[in-house]
C-alpha cells in the first residue's frame, strides 16, 4: 500500500475565464487507499476531481498517473487509462434502461464477450439490479441508482475511482450502504479519492484525510487524526467551541 | 367509407416519406442540439443525385438511394467539419446553429440554382404513373413504394439505435454529452457520425422525394417549415415523436385537402404547431430542455 499511483504536481485550474479555483495543489494517492477531501464550500474539492478526470483542463501543473502525464488528454482517454469519475449528479442515462446503462459503461471494452461476463459479474455483486434490467434508470430509487453507479464504475475494473459526494440526496441507511460498497471496492485494490460534504462520515471510512480551503491543501493526515483534531473539528466538522 | 379509407392510405404513404425526411433532422437536433435549417437542402441534394442518375444512366431512384445517401453523407461530413465542430462546446450553440445552418442552406441553395436553374423537375421512373387497385382502393405505385421504403429505413434506424453499441451510444450522447464522455464514449466521433447519418437519411429521403414531388432549388423553404412543425410537434429530438407527428398530420392534411380544399392542407401543419406550442410546448414525446 505504499506505491503511489496518482500524483498531482502544482495543479492550477479554473472554469472558463474565471479565477483560479485550484492554486498549485499537490496531492498523492496510493494503491488501495481511500482518501477523503474535506473543506468548506468553494474550497475546490470537486474541482480537483474534475481536473484529474479531464473534464476541466488544468491551466498549469501536471497529473501523473503511473508516471504518465494526463494533462491534455480528453476525458474518455483518461477513463480508458483506468480512472473512473463518479460525479455528484449521478451521471446516469435516465431514459436508457439499466442494462443499456451497464452496456454503455463498458463502451470502451472492445471485447463484447468479456463485457457480457463482467456485467454478469457485477449483477451478482448488486443483485437488485438484475430485477431492474429493463427499467429506465431515472425511475429507480436513489439507493438503486447509487448501486447502478458503482456497478457501472467497477465494470471497467478501474485503478482509481474519483467519487464526488456519494451521500448527496440519499437516506441515511442508503448512505451507510454506499460507504460499505466504497470500502469493499477499495479492498480489491482500487484507490479511491473521495469528496464528501458529510465530512465525519467520509473520514470514518477513509485511510487519509485532506483538508482544503481556498483552492489549496491546508494539510493532510491520517483520517483518524483529522477526525480527532480539535482545530479541524471547530473549523470544518461543525463542533462548537467548548470553553 | 371506402373514400375516407382511400384518403387515409394516401396520407399514410406521404406521411411515411415526411417521417423519413424529419428523422434526420430530429436525430441531429437530439444528439448535437443543432437546429439544422439546412436539412431540406440536403434532401434536395439527394433528390438531384437521384434525378441525374436517372436521366443520365437510367438508374431507378429507389436503387439510387445508397448513392444519394453516400453523397449527402460526405457533404454532411464536410459541412460539419467546416461549420459546426469547433463551437460544439459553446453555451449558445443551439442559437448559433440556427444562423449557421441558415447560411449553409443559402449557400447550397445558391449553388444548386447556379447549376440546375429554377426548373421544376421530377424523376419519372416507369412506375411513377402506375397504380394498384385493391378492391375499390386506388394506390399510386410511386407513393406506395416511397412509403414502404421510408418505413423500412425508419425501422432499420430504430433497430440500429436500439440494439447496436454505437446506436445506444448515440442515444446516450443525446441524453447528456458530459455523462457520455464520462463513460468513455468518444463524443466528438458520435456527433460527427450522427450528423453524417442524419444527412445520409436526408439523401435517402431525397431519392424518394424526387419521384413523389416536383422540386427546384428553393423548394427547401417550403419543406423546412413543414419539417420543423413535425419535429416540434413530436418533441425536439424524439424520433418516435417526429414519425408519429408526420403520419398523423399528413393523414389529417389529406383529409382536410379533400373535404375543404387542397390549399387548406398545408395549414394543418402550422395550425398543429400553433396549438402544440400553446398547450404542450415540449411536444408529444419531448421533455423540457434545461
Amino acid at each position: 500500500m505504499n506505491d503511489v499511483i496518482l500524483k498531482l504536481n502544482n495543479v492550477t485550474a479554473g472554469y472558463q475565464n474565471g479565477p483560479d479555483i485550484l492554486k498549485s495543489v499537490d496531492l498523492t494517492l496510493k494503491k488501495g487507499e481511500i482518501k477523503c477531501i474535506i473543506g468548506p464550500n468553494g474550497a475546490g474539492k470537486s474541482t480537483i476531481l474534475k481536473a484529474i478526470a479531464g473534464i476541466l483542463r488544468p491551466r498549469n501543473g501536471n497529473v501523473l498517473f503511473n508516471d504518465r502525464d494526463l494533462v491534455g488528454l480528453e476525458a474518455y482517454e483518461i477513463m480508458r487509462q483506468g480512472i473512473c469519475f463518479l460525479p455528484q449528479d449521478r451521471a446516469l442515462f435516465d431514459t436508457l434502461n439499466v442494462s443499456e446503462n451497464l452496456w454503455m459503461a463498458g463502451y470502451t471494452l472492445h471485447d463484447k464477450k468479456e463485457l457480457k461476463l463482467r456485467i454478469e459479474e457485477v449483477l451478482t455483486v448488486f443483485p437488485i439490479l438484475k430485477k431492474r434490467l429493463s427499467q429506465y434508470a431515472g425511475t429507480m430509487s436513489g439507493g438503486e441508482q447509487q448501486q447502478l453507479i458503482f456497478a457501472r464504475a467497477i465494470i471497467l475494473k478501474p485503478q482509481i475511482m474519483l467519487i464526488d459526494e456519494p451521500s448527496l440526496g440519499l437516506a441515511p441507511s442508503i448512505v451507510e450502504q454506499a460507504f460499505k460498497h466504497i470500502e469493499e471496492i477499495a479492498l480489491t485494490g482500487v484507490s479511491i479519492l473521495l469528496v464528501e460534504q458529510n465530512a465525519r462520515r467520509g473520514l470514518s471510512s477513509s485511510h487519509t484525510g485532506v483538508v482544503m480551503d481556498l483552492g489549496q491543501v491546508v494539510f493532510e493526515k491520517d483520517a483518524k487524526e483529522v477526525l480527532n483534531d480539535e482545530r479541524i473539528q471547530e473549523l470544518y466538522l461543525g463542533k462548537r467551541k467548548s470553553k | 367509407m371506402i373514400y375516407i379509407l382511400q384518403i387515409i392510405i394516401l396520407g399514410l404513404c406521404l406521411g411515411l416519406v415526411y417521417a423519413l425526411m424529419a428523422t434526420g433532422l430530429t436525430l441531429i437536433f437530439g444528439v448535437m442540439r443543432i437546429v439544422n435549417l439546412a436539412h431540406p437542402i440536403f434532401i434536395l441534394c439527394g433528390a438531384y443525385v437521384a434525378y441525374w442518375l436517372f436521366v443520365l444512366y437510367g438508374l431507378d431512384p429507389i436503387l439510387a438511394i445508397p448513392i444519394a445517401a453516400i453523397v449527402c453523407g460526405v457533404l454532411g461530413a464536410i459541412v460539419y467539419k467546416l461549420v459546426f465542430e469547433k463551437d460544439a462546446g459553446s453555451q449558445k450553440y443551439s442559437e448559433m446553429t440556427v444562423l449557421l445552418t441558415f447560411g449553409t442552406a443559402m449557400i447550397l441553395d445558391g449553388t444548386l440554382s447556379f447549376f440546375f436553374k429554377n426548373t421544376q423537375r421530377v424523376t419519372s421512373p416507369s412506375y411513377a404513373t402506375d397504380a394498384f387497385f385493391i378492391g375499390d382502393i386506388f394506390l399510386p405505385t410511386a407513393q406506395l413504394y416511397s412509403g414502404l421504403v421510408s418505413l423500412s429505413l425508419i425501422v432499420a434506424l430504430a433497430l440500429f439505435l436500439k440494439f447496436s453499441t454505437l446506436g445506444v451510444a448515440i442515444r446516450a450522447t443525446s441524453l447528456s454529452r458530459v455523462n457520455a464522455e464520462l463513460v468513455g464514449i468518444n463524443v466528438k466521433f458520435v456527433c460527427l457520425f450522427s450528423f453524417i447519418l442524419g444527412c445520409a437519411l436526408a439523401g435517402c429521403a431525397g431519392s424518394l422525394v424526387s419521384f413523389v414531388f416536383s422540386f427546384f432549388p428553393a423548394k427547401h423553404f417550403e419543406w423546412i417549415a413543414v419539417l420543423m412543425s413535425l419535429v416540434v410537434l413530436g418533441g425536439m429530438g424524439s424520433i418516435l415523436g417526429a414519425v408519429t407527428a408526420a403520419i398523423l398530420l399528413s393523414v389529417l392534411a389529406s383529409l382536410v385537402g379533400t373535404f375543404l380544399a387542397p390549399s387548406w392542407s398545408t395549414m394543418v401543419f402550422f395550425l398543429a404547431l400553433f396549438v402544440i406550442l400553446l398547450i404542450r410546448p415540449q411536444g408529444m414525446f419531448g421533455k423540457y430542455l434545461s
